[in-house]
């Protein structure tokens, strides 16, 4: 009896529909654009890039945000659809480790040599405020690219949403801030990401879930 | 053909020599094949169908929802003792698949979709179960049963014991087939307070019964 009365009521509610589609391919470019310009323009290039870019560690950090940006946004682009989730999916935590451990590393290097005292809160205290103005519109976009998603795990899709955002923004500080300092690092970027992740965690499970 | 030595109790428990108990094997599989092909042979095509029903075939959706509510229900039964609650996932979830038809992506397997829809569901129910639990500690009594022509005018006594909201609220959930969602728009309540509504109801009604 409930059976047909259900069945009933949601054919006669028929109405034809799109399938979404997958963005990822707006989304990366418009991104990458804009982070580029917001870098260039607004919060200016380090004026040491020319020398610093072919390093190890600045090539290492690079290909970490940016393996952290695209390992997040092809979650984002899984996960919200229904059905298509996979462990994979949240290997973009995998980079914040990796992250976490080279500060570790570095931090005992300073230890070691007494460098601890060089520290002081410099003119680049605000790079969270940077990381958040260069991800607010990726963000905001890749928010409304998904906006017709159904994620059957929606804190994983909302945190994803956010890493990759806060990823991309924080890829662009890397060519902004050269303040290298631990404690700096620790403070100003990676706590920031951390919250931000956390931010994503509970904007998925309040927002997301159908 | 020299079998294994935990084989050589069965075999001398049932009297059957080696060769008799390999053709058994070999029929038990043929059988478990042919009830296989068999079943495949029965299964709509789940792709095709839902790919009419996003270009909004009213037909193919008609009978994917069918098969799909059976298919569901097969599932849920293994796995919940409670009618109600059964049904109540079970129109939650299809509710789900009506509301994001959308995010099927033609040409995947639609089992894996509607599946994992089928399972967020039900672990949705569950934990928000869990938290009305910690609100709620009224014991769930049994409900009577009921048989065969009394049953209209059991329930008709057991509803006009209610007011009207509570009255329309039972009538809706649990005999119209509308989902909480939908009963709270047309009576003006939120989902949840519909939800913990009709438990409160519920309980309410078995006391009296």
């Amino acid at each position: 009896m409930r059976k047909r009365i259900l069945i009933d009521r949601l054919v006669s509610d028929l109405s034809p529909v799109k399938p979404i589609r997958n963005w990822i391919g707006l989304w990366i470019p418009f991104t990458v654009v804009f982070v580029w310009l917001a870098t260039q323009n607004f919060m200016w290039l380090r004026s040491d890039l020319a020398t610093v870019f072919w390093t190890g560690t600045f090539q290492f950090e690079m290909a970490l945000f940016l393996a952290m940006t695209l390992l997040a946004t092809a979650s984002v682009f899984k996960s919200y659809r229904p059905g298509l989730f996979s462990k994979w999916q949240i290997w973009f935590l995998i980079p914040y480790a990796v992250w976490m451990g080279e500060l570790i590393y570095q931090s005992m290097g300073i230890i070691s040599t007494g460098g601890w005292a060089a520290m002081s809160v410099n003119e680049y205290w605000n790079c969270a405020g940077l990381i958040v103005f260069a991800a607010a519109l990726p963000l905001a976009y890749l928010v409304y690219l998904t906006q017709d998603g159904r994620s059957t795990n929606p804190k994983v899709t909302g945190m994803a949403t956010f890493v990759a955002a806060f990823g991309a923004g924080n890829l662009g500080n890397l060519f902004h801030c050269d303040w290298m300092h631990p404690t700096h690092v620790v403070l100003e970027h990676f706590i920031p990401m951390v919250l931000f992740a956390v931010a994503g965690y509970i904007y998925g499970k309040t927002q997301l879930r159908w | 053909m020299e079998l294994g030595i935990g084989w050589s109790p069965l075999i001398r428990s049932q009297e059957i020599n080696t060769t008799s108990f390999l053709d058994y094997l070999v029929n038990y599989r043929q059988e478990i094949q042919q009830m296989a092909t068999d079943r495949t042979h029965q299964e709509p095509n789940w792709e095709d169908l839902m790919e009419l029903a996003q270009a909004g075939n009213q037909k193919a959706y008609h009978d994917l929802l069918s098969a799909l509510y059976d298919r569901f229900q097969t599932y849920l039964e293994y796995r919940i003792n409670d009618f109600d609650t059964m049904e109540d996932i079970l129109m939650v979830a299809m509710e789900g698949i009506h509301q994001s038809r959308h995010t099927y992506k033609p040409g995947k397997p639609f089992l894996a979709w509607a599946y994992s829809i089928l399972k967020y569901k039900l672990a949705d129910h569950y934990r928000t179960q869990a938290r009305q639990s910690e609100i709620f500690t009224i014991a769930k009594a049994d409900l009577p049963v009921y048989d065969g022509k009394d049953v209209q005018l059991q329930i008709e006594s057991l509803l006009n014991t209610l007011d009207d909201r509570d009255r329309q609220l039972i009538s809706k959930v649990k005999l119209e087939g509308y989902s909480y969602r939908e009963a709270g728009e047309q009576l003006d309540m939120s989902e949840s307070n519909v939800k913990v509504t009709v438990h409160r109801i519920m309980n309410r009604l078995a006391g009296i019964a």
